[in-house]
């Protein structure tokens, strides 16, 4: 089951941090100062890294009760 | 800064990093390892950050924009992966004992020497500019910190070259923790912690000099964007400005997701070093959180740079040092440097120390143990000739990658350097993925495809270097090989419009897939690489087994084998690590011939220190092998599968047998139990039914005897006859009703009921009995009590039964009994309460139970069978229902039932 669900979480970060969803932030626009393509790789970077520390903290938890 | 203040400074910093290292293993031999905090491994990853990503990263970023992140980013999103690709290499190299990414793809096919040799030869070739990139990126940072002071000869204060003596310095440091002992695992706790701890500092280093730019020079993120956005250069940096730059950064992602794990020295700590498959579950997030923590600043720094200098004359590469130099900020400009020189040094070191063990294990002993001259120079000294061979190793590799800075690396900015490296390392891609996940790969596939692939990698990425350096002529960049259109190496069979490093990553890899595919797929392979590539694929499967059985047929001598243990371990350890092998799989060392499982032993313990190919070649000098199957392989392994899934098959059986065990035990206590009660009953049935028979049978006798009888005796004697039989059909008729009830037979015939009324006919049916006693009868019914479903004459058979027993054991004119009803939430309570002689405290409980006045002669005689209450109480239960007593000796008694109507 992890490793399914880091399986997933992979492929759909590779998509999420590539062509064509990386395009839509590709305008040269700026939110709230900051480069809109600068700030959605880093958002997005954050959001990898908080969901593999999800996924791992649920299935040992998971784990542990099946122990 | 005085340039001896910053060398004072590097070498105070060097001798830090040996007390780290040092007291590391100081603990370890106390037994409080380091290492087996996670926390350790996950820094200890970060060695992947060199002093490229702590100046050339900024560099990257001014002519590149953000593209340079695609490095991080691919790591990041393999981390999740490492779950199930590395931690599958991390198991198969610690039950084959590898200890190098050479080790591991010759071990897969077949143990094949020729792979070990050309995966080293490719490493060397790949990673030597990078090493020779970490000192230059020492040496230049070394001199712009020393200008800065006014001190112009910097360069010129020693004899040749700073960058020289640094090479030397770390040499020393790297034989010192990478070479001290020969060991089977191949880890290094003391340089795994001088490096976590280095990460640490790096960090550090590098976030202090981003917020000092980003909030005390300008005014946070959005002003460093705002002025940036004014410049058009600058601006054109924000976004990805044709399609080449998005597949250029889709390249740049894959390529950084393979380097992470294969770079010689991202094997090193991840696979080789790591003593614990969990420390994954902490290094999967926090390696990453690393990455993204070094990386927020880059590009505030890198425009804060351009902004600052906008004359151009500071090369973006030391934008981190030029910046805090700039403001006179002498502390932050020697904490960046430092973190700098960590960055470079801990690459330096790992990456030289996996590069020795690859020397040492895949080009030299192989050679050595094949040439019997070699064999009977170095008798009984191997061990040391491994260590020579590893230091003298690193030392060239130091100074080659010093030779290879002087000659070409000038001419190259940081980053296009690292990409080649990452390029080189790419191509174990196929050979591995596809070894740990496809039996079918093979040593003819693996082979070909990475020597094209290095082919191709070394003519579209190498090649050109050299050109830029004078080795070879420029024309063939313009013109292509000899002169062919479709051979120019940045534009090969005419593809264009993607970068360099792109382009010849695509080229390579391809190339190298297809090569490992097609031979792979049409040619044979022997029985030792099926044999390896089962073993690889299904580790998971075959972990356990692998310890402890033997895959290996032949013919061998214990005395031989430990011969070559000797050669590595000495006498004593050998001899200490045979005896505890032996004495944990029951094996007799003192036979002649070696056990099967004992040479696999040997042969795994030797592959730990000289490599398997090498271990290979030793275990087959002096044994002789048979040929042996997949079929009997996976068999072997199968049947020991098997007895360990039949054991626990056997303890989960045991388990069973013994819970079944005990509820027979249980079911038995209850059947003797049964048993004894239905025992007590007969006999009890048996005397109750004495009684009466005995005293008809006497009257029935006198009366026979005496025929002339007076007519009144003889009606007074008949008279007790019929009521004694009366008696005994009764009774008999309540035995075969509490059977009835007990068995489960008796069935309720339910109708709707009034209590009120069931209490009227009992009272009706005993009124005649209780007047000749002179007993009062008080009725209270509730008027509320709702009708319900029950068996109507069964309730009239207990109520008449309680009032039955009322009477008997009230005194004749003074008793008194009161019978009421009583509905509460959704009960109806019946009780009948007299004032007879009462119950004893002890007995209100038997007294449900069969023939209990019959037990207990304590008691007044029974007035009846004794099976009055117990038959009663049978009904209550039917009902779903209660019955009990209240009663004081003396006082009278009061028996309550319940039940409930909803």
């Amino acid at each position: 089951m992890k490793d399914q669900k880091l399986l997933i979480v992979s492929g759909l970060f590779l998509i999420l941090f590539n062509f064509p969803v990386l395009s839509i932030f590709n305008n040269g626009g700026t939110i709230n100062g900051i480069p809109s393509l600068y700030l959605y790789i880093f958002v997005v970077w954050v959001l990898l890294i908080a969901t593999i520390f999800r996924v791992i903290k649920k299935e040992s938890k998971e784990n542990q009760k099946d122990e | 800064m005085n340039s001896v203040v910053l060398i004072m400074v590097s070498l105070l910093y060097l001798a830090f990093l040996f007390g780290v290292a040092y007291w590391a293993e100081k603990q370890s031999e106390k037994g409080k390892s380091l290492v087996t905090n996670p926390y350790i491994y996950a820094l200890s990853l970060a060695v992947y950050c060199t002093a490229w990503t702590f100046y050339g990263s900024v560099g990257r970023a001014v002519s590149n924009g953000i593209e340079f992140l695609a490095v991080f980013v691919g790591p990041t999103i393999m981390m999740p992966l490492w779950w199930i690709v590395l931690r599958k290499i991390i198991r198969i190299c610690k039950v084959q004992r590898i200890t190098s990414i050479a080790d591991f793809i010759s071990s897969r096919y077949g143990k094949s020497a020729t792979l070990g040799v050309l995966v080293t030869l490719v490493c060397i070739l790949g990673v030597l500019p990078y090493i020779a990139i970490q000192l230059k990126a020492i040496s230049s940072s070394f001199l712009i910190v020393a200008r800065s002071s006014g001190d112009q000869n910097a360069d010129k204060l020693f004899w040749g070259d700073l960058a020289f003596y640094i090479a030397v310095v770390l040499s020393v440091f790297t034989i010192i923790f990478g070479t001290r002992k020969i060991d089977s695992t191949e880890r290094h706790e003391g340089m795994v912690t001088a490096i976590a701890a280095e990460s640490i500092i790096k960090l550090m280093a590098f976030v202090t000099t981003g917020i000092f730019v980003t909030y005390i020079i300008f005014d946070g993120f959005g002003d460093i964007f705002q002025k940036a956005y004014q410049i058009p250069d600058l601006r054109k940096t924000f976004i990805f400005n044709n399609d080449g730059d998005f597949s250029g950064w889709f390249w740049h992602i894959f390529l950084s997701m393979a380097a992470v794990m294969f770079l010689p020295r991202q094997f090193q700590v991840a696979v080789v070093e790591n003593v614990n498959e969990k420390h994954l579950n902490k290094a999967m997030w926090l390696f990453p959180l690393y990455m993204l923590l070094i990386n927020i600043f880059v590009i505030p720094t890198a425009l804060g740079g351009e902004l600052i200098f906008s004359n151009h004359t500071v090369n973006p590469d030391n934008y981190v040092l030029a910046i805090p130099l700039k403001y006179n900020q002498k502390f932050l400009t020697l904490f960046t440097y430092i973190g700098g020189f960590s960055a470079a040094t801990s690459m330096i070191i790992v990456e030289t120390i996996a590069l020795s063990v690859m020397i040492s294990n895949n080009l030299v002993m192989p050679v050595v143990l094949k040439s019997k001259r070699m064999q009977e120079r170095f008798k009984g000294n191997l061990s040391n000739l491994v260590n020579n061979i590893r230091r003298t190793s690193i030392v060239l590799i130091i100074l080659l990658a010093y030779l290879y800075y002087k000659t070409i690396a000038e001419h190259y900015s940081l980053v296009s350097i690292g990409m080649v490296s990452f390029t080189a390392v790419i191509q174990f891609t196929p050979a591995i993925i596809g070894g740990i996940f496809w039996k079918g790969g093979n040593r003819k596939g693996a082979l070909i495809g990475l020597i094209v692939g290095s082919l191709i990698w070394f003519f579209t990425l190498v090649l050109p270097s050299m050109v830029g350096a004078g080795i070879f002529p420029k024309s063939i960049i313009d013109n292509g090989l000899f002169g062919i259109e479709v051979l120019k190496p940045f534009s090969l069979f005419g593809l264009k419009g993607m970068d360099n490093v792109s382009h010849g990553m695509f080229w390579s890899l391809l190339f190298n897939l297809s090569c490992y595919l097609y031979f792979s797929l049409n040619s044979k392979e022997s029985s030792i690489e099926h044999n390896q590539a089962v073993i690889f694929v299904d580790i998971f499967k075959y972990s356990e087994q692998l310890e402890t059985s033997s895959i290996w047929r032949g013919t061998a001598y214990v005395a031989d084998i430990q011969i070559l243990l000797n050669n590595f371990f000495g006498e004593k350890r050998s001899d200490k690590i045979l005896k505890l092998f032996a004495q944990k799989h029951r094996i007799n060392l003192n036979s002649e011939k070696a056990d099967p499982l004992l040479v696999t032993y040997a042969e795994k313990l030797l592959a730990g220190v000289v490599g398997t190919a090498s271990a290979r070649i030793m275990i087959s000098s002096v044994s002789k092998e048979e040929k042996i199957s997949t079929e009997e392989v996976i068999s072997i392994l199968k049947s020991s599968q098997e007895l360990l899934s039949a054991n626990k098959s056997l303890k989960r059986k045991s388990v069973e047998l013994e819970r079944a065990t005990s509820e027979l035990k249980d079911a038995n206590e209850i059947l003797k139990r049964t048993d004894k009660l239905k025992d007590d009953f007969l006999s009890t049935v048996a005397h109750e039914i004495r009684t009466p028979l005995t005293s008809i049978r006497a009257l029935s006798e006198i009366v026979y005897d005496n025929p002339d009888m007076e007519i009144e005796e003889r009606e007074h004697f008949l008279g007790t006859v019929v009521k004694e039989s009366d008696r005994l059909s009764r009774l008999i008729n309540q035995v075969l009703d509490l059977e009835k009830y007990e068995s489960g037979k008796q069935k309720l015939v339910k109708e709707e009921v009034d209590m009120q009324d069931i209490i009227k006919d009992s009272i009706d049916t005993l009124f005649q009995q209780m007047k000749e006693k002179g007993i009062k009868i008080v009725f209270i019914p509730d008027r509320f009590a709702p009708r319900f479903e029950a068996d109507r004459d069964k309730l009239v058979q207990v109520v008449v039964n309680l009032l039955s027993n009322a009477i008997k054991f009230c005194e004749p004119q003074k008793g008194e009994i009161i019978i009421a009803t009583h509905y509460v939430e959704g009960c109806i309570y019946t009780s009948v309460q007299d004032n007879g002689v009462g119950i004893d405290k002890n007995y209100q409980r038997l007294i449900f139970d069969k023939f209990f006045q019959a037990e207990d002669q304590t008691i007044k005689k029974p007035k009846g069978s004794g099976l009055g209450l117990a038959i009663s109480k049978k009904i209550i239960e039917l009902h779903n229902g209660q019955i009990w007593v209240e009663s004081e000796v003396k006082r009278g008694s009061k028996f309550t039932f319940m039940i409930s109507v909803v």
